[in-house]
């Protein structure tokens, strides 16, 4: 395929939907000076094709070489409704490049009037001095300079000229991603740097380190014994796992087929899985707000999943198999709402998001006639085999447990072991119980997805409104 | 020249079936089917065949032949093939043969019969062979001039208890010989261990010689001590007939091993076959790997 940077400097837009509809594209990476598709589209000024990055999951603020966000970019070639749709989607409006120049210095220096107007707006800071000790008054001509200095004092805002501060040492910017990470395949596991041994699962030997500057997780697969064709279903199933175009899917990134360890790599997570994050001793908190978007970016991710043809087989979803990011696309390092008195960024657990762990997934030939959570599982998926089963219908059972744990924060069935479980589930009729302090909302919705005939639960895609409806009520 | 009365024996004619059921187990690949066993058998053909599969070899004889010489002269390469492998003199020689190249190829039922038990027990036949049975010849010997008619009776199967003999002694063996009172004792040293498992999921077992034979009880019993449910669609449940139970078995040993169990020496058939023993063995090995883990 062509250069899909060239495409989206021309604005094929059909062109970069086709690209994106491809899985194995990384619409994050960056080229050779690290500018990423959303950064030439808004240099160029493509609005559709920002937009359509933007909905797919693009880090709003990822930086490149120059430290340049895209808003830089679209603030100096002065286009304005990408600007406004950047700042819309939590673009760091005061992020400082590597000159110490924010958007409203390139801004002004361009002579975008209406643009400056707008940035000052939403909260740009006017005495904000670049290396230079220029502000971006200093940058516009006087009749503009005079203008914004009346907007930003009614504003609030206090005009003592801010010192440059260097803060690139802190490493909160977040590059585009390399390029090349997305383009690996198979690796040769003499490339990876392990670590520290993380934990020896039944799934098995998870590792800690380091692939190209990377920092990752590598998982050797528990095997008795690894076959030729063991080896060879690997080779042919881990390819469709490396799914980098959805921001709530944590893709495999590459994987080593070295018989007899198949291993299977993807990015470090440092919060963990979510089942970690909200029963483990992680000290962070989840408030109703966080364990919605939680939710809502989860049903987003199997949204996705089940779109696609054919399905990926052998995902269980369960709050183990969901992974916490920080959503990097929305922290605002400068934004004064994150700092805490002594510099450290706080407040960040309100800009967590929820990845399905695509490195989670059971290989066929991996741990066969063995479920280790049958607690998040539908009944009929614990008796009948998955091509005899609805198994769309099936994943909405397992997300209502998730939304049940995140709604009591009690691990299901916690005092039971797999087999008791699995057996009384599927058998015996035993059922979650709805605790009565639960809204009633999200009681109902329970009710609806854990619907005895499977035909009669929602889809993922019916759902989302109905959480985001929750989310803006609550 | 045997009786015709034995050919009726309800014991031989089940064993005739059994072999007859494993001899086309051991083919089915070959897409031979044997229906008749001494009118099919007599000429080589399947012999070799059978030996081959068996044993994987190859026997260079010639593929088909239709006089008696060649047919003859194939049967005993084959048969003197066989007895190398059973470990037995050279066809021919002197010493009393149970088979021989004309009793096979006349179809003489008895050789016939030899023959394959004796195949059956060298190389372990997933059957349970009747025990005991028993056929009668009838000899006919001129005394004083005279025919005289006598009733021979010639074993054909002996007890089972030597199937297990191939591998190495273990204690169980020495339990059985020495000290069947101390057995009951191990027994129920072992039932008290598994229901403590299986009475998590309401199950209980009083008879271990029969209850675990069907591979269910297994399978269940690795889930609950490795910490995991195993789908009901990977196993048989309500197993019912032979071929499932020993699915169900040999399902239960691969998660031994996946457990780190020893590969049990016993095979999922000889279970089925409420060989108690073999059910004994697994059990125990199972129990030593387990016996310390404290319940949740």
């Amino acid at each position: 395929m062509d250069d899909i940077f060239t495409k989206v400097r021309e604005g094929n837009a059909f062109h970069v939907r086709v690209w994106l509809d491809n899985t194995e594209n990384d619409l994050n990476q960056g080229d050779d000076h690290r500018f990423s598709l959303l950064h030439w589209a808004a240099k160029e000024g493509h609005t559709s094709i920002c937009d359509m990055l933007i909905q797919r999951g693009a880090r709003v603020n990822a930086t490149n070489m120059g430290d340049d966000t895209a808003l830089h970019l679209a603030c100096s070639q002065g286009r304005r409704d990408i600007v406004l749709m950047l700042l819309h989607n939590k673009a760091n409006i005061n992020a400082i490049n590597e000159h110490g120049n924010t958007p409203l210095h390139y801004a002004c220096f361009w002579g975008h009037d209406q643009i400056a107007e707008d940035l000052v707006n939403n909260g740009a800071m006017v005495p904000m001095a670049n290396k230079y000790d220029e502000t971006p008054l200093d940058k516009a001509k006087p009749y503009l300079a005079k203008m914004l200095k009346e907007r930003a004092s009614i504003m609030g805002q206090d005009l003592q000229k801010i010192p440059f501060k260097d803060r690139s040492w802190l490493g909160y910017k977040t590059r585009s991603r390399d390029a090349l990470l997305s383009r690996h395949q198979g690796i040769d596991i003499s490339q990876l740097t392990m670590v520290t041994h993380m934990v020896n699962t039944h799934s098995g030997e998870v590792w800690r380190g380091l692939w190209q500057d990377n920092d990752i997780v590598a998982k050797v697969l528990s095997l008795r014994e690894c076959t030729v064709r063991n080896s060879r279903d690997f080779q042919e199933e881990f390819p469709r796992l490396r799914i980098f175009n959805h921001q709530n899917i944590l893709p495999v990134l590459a994987c080593c087929n070295q018989p007899p360890n198949l291993v299977v790599i993807s990015q470090f997570m440092p919060y963990g899985s979510l089942f970690n994050v909200l029963h483990g001793e992680t000290g962070i908190v989840v408030d109703q707000n966080q364990a919605l978007r939680f939710a809502i970016d989860i049903a987003k991710g199997m949204e996705f999943l089940h779109s696609m043809e054919p399905m990926i087989p052998n995902l269980l979803l369960t709050s183990k198999h969901v992974m916490i990011d920080e959503d990097l696309a929305k922290i605002n390092v400068d934004d004064p709402k994150y700092r805490s008195p002594d510099g450290t960024i706080a407040g960040i657990d309100e800009d967590l998001t929820a990845r399905i762990n695509m490195a989670d997934y059971k290989f066929s030939f991996h741990e066969k006639g063995k479920l280790h959570a049958p607690a998040w599982m539908a009944p009929e998926a614990l008796q009948k085999k998955p091509e005899d089963i609805n198994v769309r219908s099936a994943d909405m059972w397992s997300f209502a447990i998730l939304l049940f744990e995140l709604e009591t924060r009690e691990v299901p069935f916690a005092d039971l072991t797999p087999m008791e479980i699995g057996m009384k589930v599927a058998l015996e009729g035993l059922r979650i119980s709805i605790p009565p302090g639960i809204s009633t909302h999200i009681s109902k919705l329970l009710k609806i997805c854990m619907n005895e005939d499977p035909g009669k639960r929602p889809r993922f895609d019916m759902i989302i409104p109905i959480l985001e409806k929750m989310k803006q009520t609550s | 020249m045997i009786e015709p009365a034995s050919r009726d024996d309800p014991k031989v004619k089940e064993l005739i079936k059994l072999l007859l059921e494993w001899i086309n187990d051991v083919l089915a690949d070959d897409r031979i089917i044997v229906k008749d066993i001494e009118e099919d058998l007599f000429d080589g053909q399947i012999l070799q065949k059978l030996i081959e599969r068996l044993a994987d070899i190859k026997v260079e004889v010639p593929e088909v032949s239709q006089s008696e010489m060649g047919q003859k002269q194939k049967l005993r390469v084959i048969l003197d093939v066989i007895n190398r492998i059973l470990t037995l003199p050279q066809i021919g020689t002197w010493n009393q043969q149970k088979w021989s190249v004309d009793s096979v190829h006349s179809k003489n039922l008895v050789a016939i019969l030899h023959l394959l038990v004796a195949l059956a027990r060298h190389f372990r036949a997933p059957i349970r062979m009747p025990e005991n049975v028993q056929v009668f010849l009838l000899v006919v010997q001129k005394r004083d001039g005279m025919l005289q008619p006598r009733r021979v009776p010639e074993d054909i199967t002996g007890t089972n208890e030597d199937v297990g003999g191939k591998f190495e002694r273990d204690a169980f063996d020495t339990l059985f010989d020495h000290a069947p009172d101390k057995l009951n004792l191990v027994k129920k040293t072992l039932v008290t261990f598994v229901n403590k498992q299986l009475l998590k999921v309401n199950l209980e077992v009083s008879d271990i010689h029969t209850q675990f034979h069907d591979g269910v009880y297994l399978v269940l019993l690795m889930g609950l001590l490795e910490g995991y449910f195993v789908p009901l669609h990977s196993f048989h449940l309500t197993p019912s007939d032979f071929d499932q139970k020993v699915h169900n078995v040999g399902f239960a040993f691969d998660l031994m091993q996946d457990a780190g169990l020893p590969k049990p020496k016993a095979r999922a058939e000889d279970v089925v076959n409420l060989d108690l023993k073999c059910t004994l063995r697994v059990l125990y090995n199972i129990f030593t790997k387990y016996k310390d883990v404290p319940l949740p």
